[in-house]
């Protein structure tokens, strides 16, 4: 396990250095540089010289791999820089926003395992039955409705007319914190934002259960007069859902993405909505800021279901 | 290289060794294909829209760009099928238009991603070693960044427009097909014909076009077509967001925009259920089209249920 963990953190750390490389381009493409902002061009009386001087003064001439090298190094330390719309360190504003976006992609990933894999279970044990072919055609249409499309129609449904459920936001305003209204707001962004993960989780069960099903153990199993429920629930099941672990690390970077869609719609105070926010603000430094978090911690899962999967299935470790 | 010409006895090729030639393997795929009705409907849908996307000048009833504040967000007429939207534009005409954004996203970027991900995939698969290293390795950093959040950032860094949705959509979209081209190779190239034509003085350019890469088009055309109804997806959803097309050009994604507002949401659905089944319909008749070509391709997947 050991040798198994050094190989795949080995792996990783060019990974995030190539990440990064791109993180900082892209924040050099950005229009305007930090000593042009300062200066208002309706005041003028700044000469070119003088504006010269202070980029020199700032480091901001040098070449750019010399830029990114300071750059990484301040990252490093969780300097990101300062958000253009209100001064405040980046790192100060993502990670405020870090905690709203974590309960709703844990409420997704736990809707999306409690809907998905039970439906793909049932759809590979009765195989070419009707639940079968509903889910089949039930995914195909979630893999088909853009999101935003399915969130609108029901705050229109479920809010709007029935009101059911809160139009957005995280808490009633005006109310004391409890559990009761935060989940009865989390509900429509969690379910949402899980669509497409349960599309995918019930297509991924059936076929790994199928082929677990044909198996020579589960004739022995069979043969040995065990009742179906025992070969199907701890014989094949078991084996079947290894590689679903992985499929659900594998799609947190889709999940983080949708996060984007379902926080504007749903108004919820994450990342996804932050992101947003500062594009239309053209708040580069915290939109670029949010963009590295999210790809470090997609790397950082992958890294994580790796290694949950090493542990779980010894064959990957001596491969 | 030299054309040889062999010249067969005349007993062969004559001699009617099979009561019924078998069919290629592209014809056996083409008649699994159009036996399954819901591949030929998706064809027939994809068909029909980019028909009406191309068409849209003579068929809309009105200009999807003229304003008119004297009627702004009124509701369905004969005149006006599906009512106004905030500046008084005929959302039916708007409707219309609004197809030919999504189906140039559609083509372009996958058109972009093909293209590059042949490149880099045969490059990586046929040279191997150092080149497949690096390679493989790049795929890898593109793959990491969540496509949807870096496009965000990019193009709101570079100014929203169709053609910078399609660039950044085409230029990191590539890795799939990279992959799957590299896959193939790698298994294809230790095939003994490989082996043959090499020795018969094939060039590397000319094996991997006339012996390899046939092998890789099906999974390709495949996983192209799937790719058309992700990038709708994705353009619909930047544009939704003010990311993509910009209004006044009309685009499915920012006519739903509209329905961002609670008023608009609430009272007038005539403005957003349509641009949204419109995109519904679109990229689940692309969808279909690839579902389809994934089992006449494949024909035991169904049975198997996929994996991929």
């Amino acid at each position: 396990m050991g040798r198994y963990l050094l190989r795949r953190l080995l792996l990783t750390a060019p990974l995030m250095l190539g990440v990064t490389i791109l993180g900082y381009g892209l924040i050099n493409l950005a229009p305007g540089d930090p000593v042009s902002m300062l200066v208002s061009p309706e005041v003028g009386g700044v000469s070119p010289e003088d504006l010269l001087e202070r980029k020199r003064a700032l480091g901001l001439d040098d070449p750019l791999p010399v830029r990114y090298v300071r750059w990484l190094g301040e990252a490093m330390k969780g300097n990101l820089g300062y958000s253009i719309a209100n001064g405040r360190p980046v790192s100060e504003r993502v990670s405020e926003r870090l905690t709203g976006t974590l309960q709703l992609l844990l409420a997704a990933l736990a809707v999306s395992m409690v809907i998905g894999i039970p439906i793909g279970v049932v759809a590979a044990v009765r195989r070419d039955s009707l639940p079968d072919r509903v889910s089949a055609a039930a995914s195909f249409l979630a893999a088909s409705i853009p999101t935003f499309f399915v969130g609108l129609g029901l705050i229109y449904l479920l809010s709007l007319k029935l009101d059911v459920f809160p139009t957005g936001g995280m808490d009633t305003i005006g109310r004391p914190f409890s559990l009761g209204d935060r989940l009865q707001h989390l509900a429509l962004p969690a379910f949402v934002l899980s669509l497409a993960h349960i599309a995918e989780l019930i297509r991924y069960t059936r076929a790994s259960l199928l082929d677990a099903l044909e198996q020579d153990y589960i004739r022995t199993a069979t043969s040995k007069g065990l009742s179906r429920l025992t070969v199907v629930g701890t014989h094949a099941l078991r084996n079947a859902l290894l590689p679903v672990v992985t499929i659900v690390g594998l799609t947190i970077p889709q999940l983080l993405g949708g996060t984007l869609i379902t926080e504007t719609i749903f108004q919820w105070p994450g990342m996804g909505s932050l992101s947003i926010e500062a594009v239309r603000q053209r708040d580069y430094p915290v939109l670029m800021g949010v963009t590295l978090v999210s790809a470090i911690s997609v790397l950082g899962v992958s890294l994580l279901t790796d290694i949950a999967y090493a542990l779980i299935d010894p064959r990957i470790r001596f491969e | 290289m030299q054309k040889v010409t062999v010249t067969l006895p005349p007993h062969i090729g004559t001699a009617d060794l099979s009561p019924q030639p078998a069919a290629s393997p592209f014809a056996a795929a083409a008649r699994r294909f159009i036996m399954r009705r819901t591949a030929v409907v998706g064809v027939l849908l994809v068909v029909a829209l980019t028909l009406l996307a191309v068409m849209a000048n003579v068929v809309a009833p009105h200009d999807p760009l003229t304003t008119n504040l004297a009627r702004p967000r009124s509701a369905p007429t004969a005149e006006f099928l599906l009512g106004a939207d905030s500046v008084g534009r005929d959302v039916f005409s708007r409707l219309l238009h609004g197809a030919r954004a999504s189906l140039t996203v559609g083509f372009a970027t996958v058109a972009l991603n093909v293209a590059l991900g042949l490149l880099i995939g045969s490059i990586a698969g046929y040279y191997g070693r150092i080149w497949d290293q690096v390679l493989m390795r790049a795929t890898d950093v593109v793959q990491a960044f969540p496509l949807f959040i870096v496009a965000v950032s990019v193009v709101a860094v570079l100014s929203p427009s169709l053609l910078n949705v399609v660039l950044v959509l085409g230029l990191l979209g590539w890795p799939t097909v990279a992959r799957l081209v590299r896959g193939n190779i790698l298994s294809v190239r230790t095939y003994a014909y490989v082996d043959a034509a090499r020795s018969l003085g094939a060039t590397d350019g000319r094996i991997l076009r006339r012996h390899v890469l046939p092998n890789v088009l099906a999974p390709i055309i495949v996983a192209a077509t799937f790719g058309v109804a992700r990038a709708i997806l994705l353009e619909t959803s930047l544009s939704f967001l003010g990311l993509g097309v910009q209004p006044p050009t009309p685009s499915w994604g920012n006519m739903l925009a509209e329905a961002q507002s609670l008023t608009t949401l609430e009272s007038m659905p005539y403005l957003w259920v349509p641009p949204g089944l419109a995109i519904a319909v679109l990229v689940a008749a692309v969808n279909l089209v690839g579902d389809g070509l994934h089992d006449a391709v494949d024909p035991g997947r169904r049975h198997r249920g996929s994996m991929a």
